[in-house]
Formats: structure tokens, sequence, C-alpha cells
């Protein structure tokens, strides 16, 4: 869309190309991580792909939403399998899983499927090589998505505030305060834009598997 | 809190600018992550039988190679990373198939990387430009702002987005982006 000249504001052309550009930066981590998702394909039984495509099909498109069962179906197969695998490996460690197992139940969704990967990596150190790097690569994109994301909400109602003449923008900054999903996010927030320290405990929202890195 | 816009404005970009280097530091260590999986695909039943000695061999320094580069401090790692890449694979046609998908995510991150460097620069344009400039652009007003967010551009696709909001600014001689094929 061609802006004509004294149609729109400095503020509003450069809010519309910022929020064309943050979508542009999401897309190429989203290729990226799909990039990385297709060279899994030639190492990892079709089943262990199919999952984990599933997975981030699920994770990072809401029009895939119905799929979750399917998707968790999927995730315990694998499970029981690995636990197959891993019958003569020692008792510990399926013990371990047998309760992460129970308290996923209480799970729903993507949570029960995070927290049946996040076992499966802890159960067999090559089950881990192999599923790391691709786990890791959704995580980066679930990062830049959710810091893209509240940048983008950031600066629009910012700028949209400023069209409205608003002087102060307190309310704002604690709005956007409110949005964010990490600690590493908040510890540079807080102090640059609402001059305190950022609250602790609030902990990590997204994809944050333990992935022991 | 009371801060007054012009304030405000300032400290949202400075958290905007160091979310974004954060973002691009996730961006350098994920792709050094490559090396497990260069590893985990050599290491695949029946890959390693069917690699040349000359071939183990140049993965073998390939690894070492991003072994470094993780340690570096440098800038720009995955620039260089993409250039080891494929200066081996100029040298082993037979590790194209290996490492071809993965020059091509790591691709995709170095224009993230980019596409962050990039935004920070057209906030600061920005905010320098509405204290000049005035808010209202009219005709030669918006073109001498395009052309400014326009060098704040690297890749077509960047520029493209410029010109998708501003006619009239002057068209550039195509070049390929020397990252992508």
């Amino acid at each position: 869309m061609i802006i004509t000249p004294g149609q729109q504001t400095m503020d509003g052309l450069t809010l519309q190309i910022f929020k064309d550009l943050c979508n542009e930066a999401k897309a190429n981590a989203a290729r990226s991580a799909s990039q990385i998702l297709g060279v899994s394909s030639t190492y990892l039984s079709k089943q262990t792909h199919d999952a984990l495509s599933n997975f981030h099909k699920l994770y990072f498109d809401e029009a895939m939403q119905e799929k979750k069962q399917q998707i968790n179906d999927d995730v315990s197969d694998l499970f029981d399998q690995a636990q197959a695998l891993m019958a003569s490996g020692g008792a510990s460690a399926v013990d371990g899983l047998t309760e992460d197992s129970e308290r996923a139940k209480e799970r729903i969704g993507v949570a029960h499927f995070q927290k049946q990967l996040e076992a499966l990596i802890t159960l067999n150190v090559d089950f881990k090589e192999r599923l790391v790097p691709v786990l890791s690569s959704m995580q980066f994109e679930d990062a830049m998505n959710q810091r893209l994301s509240h940048i983008d909400f950031a600066w629009s109602k910012t700028i949209t505030a400023l069209a409205n003449g608003e002087i102060t923008f307190d309310g704002l900054a604690r709005e956007v305060a409110g949005l964010l999903s990490s600690d590493a996010e908040r510890q540079l927030y807080y102090p640059r834009v609402l001059k305190e320290d950022p609250p602790q405990g609030l902990g990590d929202q997204g994809i944050w598997l333990d992935l022991g890195n | 809190m009371g801060t007054d816009n012009a304030t405000y404005l300032q400290d949202l970009r400075d958290f905007t600018i160091d979310s974004m280097n954060w973002c691009s530091q996730e961006a350098e260590s994920e792709a050094m992550k490559v090396n497990e999986i260069i590893n985990t695909l050599v290491n695949e039943a029946g890959r390693r039988a069917s690699m040349s000695q000359q071939a183990l061999e140049a993965t073998h320094s390939i690894q070492q190679r991003i072994e470094s580069l993780r340690a570096n401090d440098g800038k720009e790692k995955i620039t260089v990373l993409v250039q080891i890449l494929e200066s081996i694979n100029k040298e082993h046609n037979e590790l194209g198939e290996l490492t071809g998908p993965i020059i091509e995510a790591l691709q995709f991150q170095d224009r993230l990387r980019q596409n962050l460097e990039n935004m920070g620069k057209v906030l600061k344009t920005w905010l320098a430009a509405r204290q000049s400039v005035g808010h209202e652009l009219d005709s030669a007003a918006q073109l001498a702002y395009g052309q400014k967010l326009l060098a704040c551009m690297t890749s077509q696709d960047e520029k493209a987005v410029v010109r998708r909001f501003i006619a009239g600014l002057p068209v550039e001689e195509t070049v390929a982006d020397a990252m992508f094929f």
C-alpha cells in the first residue's frame, strides 16, 4: 500500500514499515526452524519426524489447534517405544518417566507434549543428540516470535498514543511490561523503561524445554 | 514514573535495540549448534561408510572450524560459518547433500540477524527525523525520508518493504543478495 504524501504522518508511515520488517524477521526465523526440521527427516525415524512436524505446526499455526490430540497420541506412542528400548537400561529412568507422565496427564495440549518431549530427551543420550538440535531451533523460533511481537505491540500502541496527543506513557509502559514473557526480557525492559528492578520469579513462557545445554 | 514522551521514546528505542541484540546473539548461538547436526548426520548408519576419507577429513575440519568460531567473540559469525561451509562444499562435492540444507537454514538466520540490526537503524533514523522534519510529510519530505530508510536496509526484501509504502523512490540495479543463491 503506497502512502500518499500528506495522507499519513511520519510516525504512521514508519510504524507500517517497522511492522512489515518485524514480520519479515519472524518469517526468517520460521524458515530457519523449518529447514532444520527438514534436515532432521534424514536421520530421525518417520514416526519421530512426523510427531515433531505436528508439534511445530501446532505450536506455530493456530489453525492446527484441533490436531492437538493426534499429536499427543503420536508422542505417547514414541514414549512407549523409548521406554521399551530402555527397559534394560535402568529402572530409575523409567520410574522417573512414569511419574512425569502422570503429571503430564494433568496438562493439556502443547504443555502435555512439551513435558513428554522433555522426558524423551532425558531418557536416552542417543535420542537427545538427535532431538535437541530440532527442539532447540523451535525454541529459538518461539523466542524470536515472542520478542518481536512484544516490540511490535509496544511501538503500535506508542505511535497510536502519540497520534492521540498523549503526554505521558506510564500506563502504556506498564501494559507492555505485563506482556513480557521471559526473565531475560524483563531484565532489559524494567531498568531501561520503568527505571526499576524487574519482578522475580515470573519465569519463562513458551517452548522452554530443559535441553540440558 | 511520569516520563515525558521524548524520554519514553528513547528508552523504548533503547530497550528495542537491546532486545534485538539479544535476539542476534541467540541467532548466533543457535547457528553454532549445527555442529551437533553435522555430527548426527555423519554418524548416521551407512553414511559414514559411504563417505570418502577426504570427505570425512573435510567434515572433521568443518567441525573444528565451527568450534573455533564458537569460541571467538567476533561479529557476523553466521556469515563466516556459511562461508566456511560453502568453501568446503566447493572442494568436496559429495558434502553438498550433507551441508546444503544446513547452509540454507543458516542463511535464513543470517537474514534474521540482518533484519534485527536494520530495524534498530530504522528506529534511530525515525526518532532523529521526527525531531528535525516535523510529523506531516509533503511529497519531497516523504521521498527524502524514504531514502534515509532505504539506506538502513540491506536486502532487496527489506528495500521492497519501504518501496511498498513510499512511491517514487529511485530504483537500484538488482543485485542478488550475497548470502543467497
